[in-house]
C-alpha cells in the first residue's frame, strides 16, 4: 500500500531520485524547501517539493516512477500537501515545460485533482519544427531582408556585441559573438558599415534552434521580421524538416506573431493552479 | 464604502508603533524606499550572483516554517531503495527565461522611474488597468447625451457596463467588442431612462454577477494580480458601486421586493467585498499602485506605500478570517428562509382555526341572539372570515356577528337604518380600501421565493373579502333610486367607479394568496417538513390528507384565477368589445349610483338644503337668482356690458343643482358647510334687482331647450342696489378662490396631456373626470361673460383665465368620450371632436398662454394631486 511522508530536512535519502537536480539539491544544502516522499513498504517510488513563494506554493517537482501510476500515489503526494496548506489558507501552483511525452500525463491528473489551466499566452515557449514553418504561406513571396552572421565580418560581430552591451540591448547568454550562436541563420542589417539590427538564434532552449535575441535597433521593427523570414528561409535550406526551433512570446504582440508565422507551433510552457477553497 | 475615503483613512490611522506588526523602524523602511528607486536591473545582476540553490527560496521564514510544520504534523517516511525512474531534465518556464528576464528588467525599470517600489509587476499592473478602464469609456462616451438626461451616476455606468476595445478606424475590435457595444447599447438606454421596469432586467444582471464572484486568497498573489488586475479592477468597482445601485432611489423598489433570503445572500456578499476591497487595495498599494487613479504612487506618495505594506497581511487575514465564517453564516440565511417557509406555510390554516377558535366563542355567548335557522345563514358563516383572534377581542367580534345577522335579516329588498349602515360602513370601509389599495401587479410580479414570503399578508387580504363582496350589498338607509331602478348600496359608496378595478384586485389577491400558499406548502414538504398543521380540517377531508396534492391544486387554481381576472380587464379596457360596452353603461350607471350617494350624503351639499328646497319667499328668491339660467351682474347695465363687449349675463345658472360645485375637490376641501351656505346666500343676494334696460322675460320650451330672454326694463337705484352688489362681490370673491384652487389641482394633474389620455384611464377615473370638470362650463362662462371676474392687471387672474379657458373644454371632451364609446361611436368621430376642441380660439390662446407662462403644465397626468387648501395657488410655479 502506497504511503506519504515528510522526507527529513537536509536528506532527500533515496527519494533524491524522484526530485528535480535543483529542489534536489535545495534541500540537501539544508534550505527551506517543503518535500513529500512517496513509498510503498520500503520502496520510494515518488515525491514532491516545492516552497511558498508570492502567496502561493510553488511546486519545484512532482514525479511518481512509472511502474506505480495510476494508483492514486500522485493524488496521496497532492492530497498530503494540501493538508499542510490548510491552515496557512494556501494554494499551489506549478510550472512545467512540457518537452517530453510523459509530461502530457499531467494535464488531466491535474484537471481532475481541481487544478485550472493559468496557462499564458503571452509569456510562452512555442515550439515548432522547420518542416512545419515551410507549410505556412507567412514566408511565401515574402521580403528577406539581412545577411547572416557566417557571411559577415567578426569584427563587425564584436563591435554589435560591445555597442549591445553598452546599450543594454537585448543578447543572448554569452553573447552576440559568443561560439554557441548559430551563426548560420542568425541574421543581421548592415548600415554605414555598422550592425543595425540582429536576430540571433543558438540553442539555449531544449537544445534546439532559438530565436534568443532580436534588436531592431535604427532599421525599424519591420526589420525583424524580415529578418526572421530570412532566417528562417535559410534554416530550411540547411536543417532537416524536423530539426525543433523554438521561439519565446513575452507579450500578445509577440504571440500574435508567432501564432500567424507557426499556426501550428505548440506552447510548452504551463501553468497550472489550485486556489484554497474555503467550502 | 467609499474607496478613497477609506484608504486615506487607513493611511491617515496607520502608526507604525500602535499597529502592533513587527515592522521595520521608518529610517530602515525609508532606505528600503530608497534602494528600490535605482535599477531594477542592477537588483536582478545582485540576485544573479547569488547561489542558485539561494535564489529558488526566498520567503525564508515562512518556509523554515512551513518545513517545520510539516515535520511536526506527519511522519518521516523512509526507504531503502528507489523504484525505477527519474523526472525529465525540464526547461525552466518561459517567465524565467532570459527574454522574460529582460523584459522585467526594462519594464522594472520603467516602473522604477515612477515608483519609489516600481517593479515589473507593478508596471503589469498599471499598464493592465489601464487597458481595462479605455474598454468602458469607449461605452461612456458613445451615450453622454443618454447620460447627461439621467438620474443614473456615471460611475455607476462605467462599472457595470461591459465596453469594448476599437481598432484605428474607432470600430469594435472584434466581434467579442461589437457583442459588448450592442450590450451596452440597450443597457445604457434602459438603466438612463430612470424606468424601474426598463432597468429591472440590467438590476437581475447586476445582482446575479455579484452573487456569484468568488473570492479567494489566490486573487492577492503576484501572479494573479499581474494577469487578472484589470479584471479584478474591474470587479472592485463593482464592489463599490453596487452600494449606489442599492441606494438610487428609482431601483428602491427592486430591493424591497428582493425574496428574503436572496437579500440576505447579497448582505452577506457585501460584507465580503468590504473586506476583500481593503485586503486587496492596501496590497495594490504595497506594490506601488494606485487602485483609484489606475497608475503608479509617485515619489511624494510612499505614505500610502508604506500603509499597503504595513497593513495588508492583517487585512488579508481579516479576509480569511471572514470567509471561514461565511459556511456559518450561509447556514444562518438558510435556517431564516426555512423558518419563513414554515410560517407561510402553516398561515393560512392557523389564521382558520383561529378565527374558528373565536367564532366560536361568540357563537356560545349568551349575548348573541341567533335566531332559528340563521345558524345556516350565509351572514353568520361568513361572519367568521371577519373574527379577530385573542380572547380580548370578544366584544368586537359578538359586535361584528351581530351586525353581521342584522344585515342578514334585511334580506335583498330592505334598506338598512342608518345605524346599521354606519355599523356595516365601519366593518366594510377599512377592508375594502385596503384590497384598493394593493399593488396586484407588483405582487404578481415577484419571484415564488419571494411571494411565498407573503403569505400572511395576503391570506389578511383575501380571507375576507369574498364574504364581504355580500355585506356590501347593503342599501343605502336614503339615497334616490338610480335611473335604472337600483338602490345606492355600501360597495357604491366605497369602491365607487372603480369596480374594474376592485374586481380585478379581488380576483388577483385571491389567485396569488393561493398560488403563495401552495408554493409554501410544497417548498416546506420539499425540504422534509411533516404535514401536521398545513390544512384545515376541510381540506384534509378533500385530499385525503395529501398537503402536496392540496400544494399543487392550489397553484394551479391560484394561476388560472390571475390568468382569468387578467384577460377580464384586458377585455374591459379595451374598445369595441361587447364586454367593454356593457361594463362602460355598467359605469355609467355606477356613477348615478354613486353620485346618488353623494348628493344625500355631501355635508355641502346639505347645507344648502333650505336653498334648494325654499321654504321662505326669501331662499325662493336666492334659489331663482342662484339656479335661473341666467345669472348677470347687478353693477353694470346692459349698456355698460355692451360698451364692455361682453353679453348680458353668463347663459347659465350659477348654480344648476350646487352637485356640480359642492362635489368639487376644491369646495370639499377649502368651504365648511357653513361658508357654503353663507357665500350661496350672498351670490343669491339681489334677486329680481337689475341696473339698466332689460327686456321683458319670455320663456320658450322646445323639444330639446329651454329659451329665456329678458326684457329690458328700467334699473334699480344705485342705493337698492347697493348692499346686494357688496354681497355679489363677496360671494364671488369666494367662488373664484375655490375655482382657483379647483384649477391648480386640474393643472398639476393633468399637465399638457390630457388631450393624449388614453381609453383606459378615461373609463377607469370616469368618477374623478366627471368631480373635476362637473362644473366646468360654469366657470367658463364665468371668465368671458361675467364683468371684471378677472382682473387683466392681476397674473394670476390671467393664468386663471388660461387654465379655464383650456381645460374647461378640454377636461369636458376627455369626459365625454366616455358616452362616445358607450354608445359605439367611432374612432374617427371621437378624434373629430377632439381635433375640433383643440382648434377652438379659446383653447388654443389659452394653450399657447400656458406653454409660456405655466411651467408646471408640462408634465404627463399625474392622478395623485390634489388640492391645496392653503397653498401658493396663485403661484404659477407651484406644482
Amino acid at each position: 500500500m502506497l504511503k506519504t511522508g515528510v522526507l527529513p530536512p537536509g536528506d532527500p535519502g533515496v527519494f533524491k531520485t524522484f526530485l528535480l537536480p535543483d529542489i534536489a539539491r535545495a534541500l540537501e544544502e539544508g534550505e527551506p524547501v517543503t518535500a513529500f516522499g512517496l513509498a510503498e513498504d520500503q520502496l520510494a517510488v515518488g515525491a514532491l517539493a516545492g516552497y511558498l513563494e508570492g502567496g502561493l506554493f510553488q511546486i519545484a517537482s512532482l514525479y511518481v516512477a512509472p511502474d506505480y501510476r495510476r494508483r492514486g500515489g500522485g493524488r496521496l503526494l497532492l492530497k498530503t500537501l494540501e493538508k499542510l496548506l490548510e491552515d496557512i489558507h494556501t494554494g499551489m501552483i506549478i510550472h512545467f515545460t512540457a518537452t517530453a511525452k510523459e509530461h502530457e500525463t499531467l494535464f488531466p491528473f491535474l484537471k481532475a485533482m481541481g487544478f485550472w489551466d493559468e496557462t499564458d499566452e503571452k509569456e510562452n515557449i512555442y515550439v515548432t519544427t522547420v518542416g512545419e514553418l515551410g507549410k505556412t504561406s507567412y514566408f511565401s513571396g515574402a521580403k528577406e531582408t539581412g545577411t547572416s552572421f557566417d557571411q559577415l565580418d567578426e569584427a563587425l560581430i564584436r563591435h554589435a556585441e560591445l555597442k549591445a552591451r553598452e546599450n543594454g540591448s537585448p543578447r543572448p547568454e554569452g553573447g552576440i559573438d559568443s561560439p554557441k550562436v548559430e551563426r548560420r541563420i542568425s541574421m543581421a542589417i548592415v548600415r554605414d558599415q555598422r550592425v543595425a539590427a540582429y536576430a540571433v538564434f543558438d540553442r539555449s532552449c531544449l537544445n534546439s534552434l532559438t530565436l534568443s535575441s532580436t534588436w531592431s535597433g535604427s532599421a525599424g521593427p519591420t526589420a525583424v521580421y524580415s529578418m526572421i523570414r530570412a532566417a528562417f528561409a535559410r534554416a530550411q535550406r540547411i536543417f532537416p524538416p524536423e530539426e525543433k526551433i523554438v521561439i519565446q512570446s513575452v507579450d500578445q504582440t509577440t504571440a500574435s506573431l508567432i501564432q500567424t508565422m507557426a499556426p501550428n507551433a505548440k506552447m510548452i510552457s504551463h501553468t497550472w493552479m489550485k486556489g484554497y477553497s474555503y467550502i | 464604502m467609499c474607496r478613497v475615503d477609506k484608504q486615506e483613512e487607513l493611511i491617515k490611522n496607520r502608526n507604525l508603533e500602535s499597529a502592533g506588526i513587527q515592522t521595520q523602524t521608518l529610517q530602515e523602511k525609508t532606505a528600503d524606499l530608497t534602494q528600490t528607486e535605482s535599477s531594477g536591473v542592477q537588483v536582478q545582476e545582485q540576485n544573479q550572483n547569488i547561489n542558485p540553490s539561494q535564489k529558488l527560496v526566498r520567503q525564508r521564514e515562512e518556509n523554515a516554517r512551513l518545513a517545520a510544520q510539516a515535520v511536526q504534523e506527519m511522519e518521516i517516511v523512509h526507504a531503502g531503495e528507489a523504484a525505477d525512474g527519474a523526472p525529465v531534465q525540464e526547461q525552466t518556464a518561459a517567465k524565467k527565461s532570459i527574454k522574460a528576464r529582460m523584459r522585467d528588467s526594462s519594464r522594472a525599470k520603467e516602473a522604477s522611474r515612477f515608483c519609489p517600489v516600481g517593479t515589473a509587476a507593478t508596471y503589469d499592473m498599471v499598464h493592465g488597468m489601464k487597458e481595462h478602464a479605455a474598454a468602458r469609456e469607449n461605452s461612456i462616451n458613445d451615450h453622454d447625451a443618454l447620460i447627461s438626461e439621467s438620474t443614473a451616476e456615471t460611475k455607476v455606468l462605467r462599472a457595470f457596463c461591459v465596453g469594448y476595445k476599437v481598432d484605428k478606424k474607432g470600430r469594435p475590435a472584434s466581434k467579442k467588442d461589437a457583442a459588448g457595444k450592442e450590450a451596452d447599447d440597450r443597457f445604457f438606454e434602459d438603466y438612463c431612462s430612470d424606468n424601474l421596469e426598463r432597468r429591472k432586467p440590467h438590476l437581475d444582471r447586476i445582482v446575479d454577477e455579484m452573487l456569484s464572484l468568488r473570492l479567494s486568497r489566490e486573487m492577492f498573489t503576484e501572479t494573479s494580480m499581474r494577469k487578472h488586475d484589470g479584471e479584478q479592477r474591474d470587479m472592485l468597482n463593482k464592489m463599490v458601486y453596487l452600494e449606489n445601485v442599492i441606494r438610487d432611489p428609482v431601483n428602491a423598489p427592486y430591493f424591497e421586493r428582493m425574496a428574503p433570503a436572496k437579500r440576505e445572500t447579497l448582505d452577506l456578499k457585501r460584507e465580503e467585498f468590504n473586506r476583500f476591497h481593503d485586503a486587496v487595495t492596501m496590497t495594490w498599494n504595497s506594490y506601488g499602485v494606485d487602485f483609484n487613479s489606475a497608475d503608479y504612487y509617485g515619489f511624494n506618495q510612499t505614505g500610502a506605500i508604506r500603509t499597503g505594506r504595513d497593513c495588508c497581511q492583517e487585512l488579508q487575514g481579516a479576509f480569511d478570517r471572514f470567509q471561514e465564517e461565511i459556511p456559518a453564516r450561509r447556514e444562518q440565511i438558510n435556517a431564516h428562509q426555512e423558518e419563513r417557509v414554515y410560517r407561510a406555510s402553516h398561515d393560512y390554516a392557523l389564521k382558520y382555526r383561529q378565527k374558528l377558535g373565536a367564532f366560536n366563542r361568540v357563537k356560545e355567548d349568551e349575548r348573541l341572539g341567533l335566531r332559528a335557522g340563521e345558524e345556516d345563514s350565509v351572514f353568520f358563516r361568513g361572519s367568521m372570515t371577519l373574527m379577530e383572534p385573542g380572547e380580548e377581542h370578544t366584544q368586537r367580534n359578538l359586535d361584528t356577528v351581530r351586525t353581521m345577522l342584522e344585515v342578514g335579516r334585511l334580506g335583498e329588498t330592505q334598506r338598512a337604518s342608518e345605524e346599521l349602515y354606519q355599523r356595516t360602513r365601519d366593518i366594510a370601509a377599512p377592508r375594502l380600501k385596503r384590497v384598493l389599495a394593493c399593488d396586484v401587479d407588483v405582487l404578481a410580479g415577484l419571484t415564488d421565493e419571494a411571494l411565498l414570503c407573503r403569505c400572511a399578508e395576503l391570506d389578511e387580504l383575501s380571507m375576507d373579502n369574498m364574504f364581504l363582496a355580500d355585506v356590501t350589498k347593503l342599501k343605502h338607509p336614503s339615497a334616490r333610486i338610480a335611473n335604472d331602478g337600483s338602490v345606492p348600496c355600501l360597495k357604491d359608496e366605497l369602491v365607487g367607479s372603480d369596480t374594474v378595478e376592485y374586481s380585478y384586485k379581488m380576483s388577483m389577491l385571491r389567485g396569488l394568496s393561493d398560488r403563495a400558499r401552495g408554493l409554501a406548502i410544497r417548498r416546506y414538504l420539499s425540504s422534509g417538513g411533516e404535514s401536521e398543521g398545513l390544512l384545515t380540517d376541510n381540506e384534509m377531508l378533500k385530499y385525503n390528507g395529501s398537503a402536496m396534492d392540496c400544494a399543487v391544486d392550489l397553484i394551479s387554481k391560484g394561476e388560472r384565477v390571475m390568468e382569468a381576472a387578467r384577460k377580464q380587464r384586458k377585455e374591459r379596457l379595451t374598445r369595441g368589445t361587447e364586454a367593454c360596452e356593457q361594463i362602460v353603461a355598467a359605469n355609467i350607471m355606477q356613477e348615478h349610483r354613486v353620485n346618488a350617494i353623494r348628493a344625500v350624503d355631501n355635508p355641502l351639499i346639505r347645507s344648502v338644503e333650505e336653498i334648494r328646497n325654499p321654504a321662505t319667499p326669501e331662499m325662493e328668491q336666492i334659489k331663482q337668482r342662484l339656479m335661473d339660467s341666467q345669472y348677470y351682474s347687478l353693477e353694470y347695465s346692459e349698456q355698460d356690458l355692451i360698451n364692455k363687449g361682453i353679453l348680458p349675463d353668463i347663459g347659465e345658472a350659477l348654480f344648476r343643482s350646487f352637485g356640480g360645485f359642492c362635489n368639487t375637490e376644491a369646495a370639499q376641501a377649502i368651504l365648511s358647510p357653513e361658508q357654503m351656505k353663507q357665500m350661496a346666500m350672498n351670490l343669491g343676494a339681489g334677486a329680481g334687482l337689475h341696473k339698466g334696460e332689460w327686456e321683458e322675460v319670455k320663456e320658450t320650451l322646445t323639444e330639446s331647450k329651454r329659451i329665456v330672454e329678458r326684457t329690458m326694463k328700467p334699473g334699480n337705484t344705485e342705493e337698492e342696489l347697493a348692499p346686494a352688489v357688496t354681497r355679489n362681490k363677496e360671494g364671488m370673491g369666494q367662488y373664484k378662490e375655490v375655482i382657483r384652487a379647483q384649477y391648480d389641482m386640474i393643472a398639476r394633474k393633468y399637465g399638457e396631456k390630457i388631450a393624449q389620455m388614453s381609453d383606459a384611464d378615461a373609463i377607469l377615473h370616469q368618477d374623478e373626470l366627471v368631480s373635476d370638470f362637473g362644473n366646468s362650463q360654469v366657470e367658463s362662462r364665468l371668465v368671458t361673460r361675467y364683468p371684471d371676474f378677472i382682473d387683466p392687471q392681476d397674473e394670476s387672474d390671467l393664468l386663471l383665465k388660461a387654465r379655464i379657458g383650456y381645460y374647461a373644454l378640454m377636461g369636458k371632451a376627455v369626459t365625454d368620450r366616455y358616452a362616445f364609446i358607450a354608445s359605439g361611436g367611432s374612432e374617427e368621430a371621437m378624434r373629430a371632436h377632439m381635433g375640433g376642441v383643440m382648434n377652438d380660439p379659446q383653447v388654443a390662446e389659452s394653450l399657447a398662454y400656458l406653454k409660456e407662462h405655466d411651467p408646471a403644465f408640462h408634465h404627463a397626468t399625474d392622478w395623485s394631486q390634489k388640492v391645496r387648501a392653503f397653498g401658493p395657488q396663485n403661484n404659477p410655479g407651484a406644482a
